[in-house]
């Protein structure tokens, strides 16, 4: 996967793209602790361009939660796609992340 | 016209041979005390008409009111299967929606509900383990990471030792410059040096170790991999498939019960409308009444016809009693009227014969009657007075 961040003021903004899956473990731990750094109280992962998640990216989501409650910035999931989109409201995502449609 | 005229002359003579012996009166005595012979042989037809006619109606009455009560059994069984029916229906309605689990009724709504629900269950479930195995990965991380420290130290103690190593050397070069005053340093020069190697022995066995270590981690690594890495596609198609399926036995099971208690209100309908119907065959009452009504009219005239008849012959000496009804023209008569064939037959067996066949419909050509009730009607038993 790739990923694109952009920083604007309190909020630090991911854009992930083409697929998420396990290989992407360290990477997004990578996210994990740029957050914690910059100090930021709002994290915004944007899914618009991803194109294929599996479970192991969706247990990523959910200890970034995790994380979030435990170091005290707010976590916002938005606008996932197509297959992507289907398998977070098979698995009910809404109620463990914040999530935008 | 002519046919009538042509009887007048038939009847006169008639009478008139009948006539017990006596003085020739003149024409016109004699012409009228025929006539009035003829006129007493048509009343006697005229009461014997209208007694088979009373009979005949009585055979109606009958008829109506057993075919009536006939009816009336049938759109009451037909009510009784209706509400048999109903009540059927009504159990297979009620069935539809549930079905019986270890003594309890569960309704479909209630099955679609515990699947949606073990489903997303089921779904937390793998959520949850791909979880758990991507934290795992990060603390199997975090390990691989101090076990980099400890490497990191270990070179340190190497480095430490490798200057110890080299201190003793020096201190055992020093202590052979010393001579004999040195020897004592240079055993524990020596000593020293021995314990730089074990060192260095030691330090080496915990690289390798770590190393293991490091090895093994990396090794769990892509077991959790597997563990943790699961395509949900088929899930969603299989978990939507499931969910649709269920709606669509729902929706079915919902438009069959529909259908079904559709079903049981027409049965309650078709009740009421058998109960309509027998009301409306109520008419069979009035229609005895006034089949009765007419029936008492006609005894009323048959027996004012037979007491002037009597009273008429008595006082008649020239007249003999029975004057018969003159057949031949009254069946010229009926010839003349144009009735259907079968209504030829009815008019000719009562006006000629007296007597109706009690079945009404079923009259055979040469049958001269054989109904039930009819003789016994000559005499009306209706009295008014």
């Amino acid at each position: 996967m790739n990923i694109e961040s952009t920083r604007d003021g309190e909020e630090i903004q991911f854009r992930l793209s083409d697929k998420m899956t396990f290989t992407d473990h360290q990477k997004f731990r990578d996210i994990l602790t740029e957050v914690s750094e910059s100090g930021c109280s709002r994290c915004v992962i944007d899914l618009s361009r991803l194109d294929f998640i599996d479970s192991a990216g969706l247990g990523m989501l959910m200890i970034a939660s995790d994380a979030s409650g435990r170091e005290n910035w707010d976590l916002l999931v938005r606008h996932p796609r197509g297959v992507v989109r289907q398998v977070l409201e098979l698995a009910d995502f809404g109620k463990v992340v914040r999530l935008e449609l | 016209m002519s046919a009538e005229i042509h009887m007048i002359d038939k009847g006169s003579n008639a009478c008139r041979d009948q006539r017990p012996g006596g003085p020739e009166d003149s024409g016109t005595d004699a012409d009228a005390v025929a006539l009035l012979g003829r006129w007493l042989g048509f009343s006697e037809t005229q009461q014997r008409v209208l007694a088979a006619l009373a009979s005949e109606i009585d055979g109606v009455s009958e008829l109506v009111e057993s075919s009536t009560l006939k009816i009336v059994l049938e759109f009451k069984r037909l009510a009784e299967n209706a509400n048999r029916q109903a009540g059927n229906v009504g159990k297979l309605s009620a069935s539809a929606n549930a079905v019986e689990l270890d003594g309890e009724t569960v309704t479909l709504t209630e099955i679609i509900q515990t699947v949606d629900d073990h489903l997303g269950s089921v779904i937390g479930q793998i959520l949850n383990t791909s979880k758990l195995g991507v934290s795992m990965v990060y603390a199997l991380d975090d390990v691989i990471r101090d076990a980099a420290k400890v490497e990191t130290l270990i070179v340190e103690i190497e480095k430490i030792n490798g200057r110890t190593n080299l201190l003793a050397l020096n201190a055992m070069i020093e202590a052979a410059r010393a001579g004999d005053a040195g020897a004592g340093f240079a055993v524990v020069a020596n000593e020293v040096r021995e314990l730089s190697a074990a060192v260095n022995d030691l330090s080496g066995r915990m690289r390798s170790e770590i190393r293991q270590v490091t090895t093994g981690i990396r090794d769990g690594h892509s077991k959790i991999q597997e563990v943790a890495n699961i395509d949900m596609s088929e899930n969603i198609k299989m978990k939507g498939k499931i969910i649709e399926m269920m709606h669509c036995v729902a929706e079915q099971n919902r438009l069959f019960t529909e259908a079904l208690d559709s079903s049981t209100r027409l049965a309650g309908e078709l009740e009421g409308d058998i109960s309509a119907l027998v009301t409306t065959l109520q008419f069979q009452d009035r229609t005895k009444q006034r089949l009765e009504n007419i029936n008492d009219t006609l005894g009323v005239i048959q027996h004012a016809a037979s007491d002037l008849s009597s009273y008429t012959a008595g006082q008649t000496a020239q007249l003999s009693e029975d004057c018969g009804a003159d057949e031949d023209w009254l069946t010229a008569l009926i010839d003349d009227l144009t009735l259907g064939e079968m209504r030829q037959r009815f008019v000719r067996r009562v006006l000629l014969g007296g007597q109706t066949d009690a079945t009404g419909d079923q009259l055979s050509p040469d049958d001269p009657g054989s109904g039930e009730a009819d003789i016994d009607r000559e005499n009306p038993d209706i009295e008014l007075f």
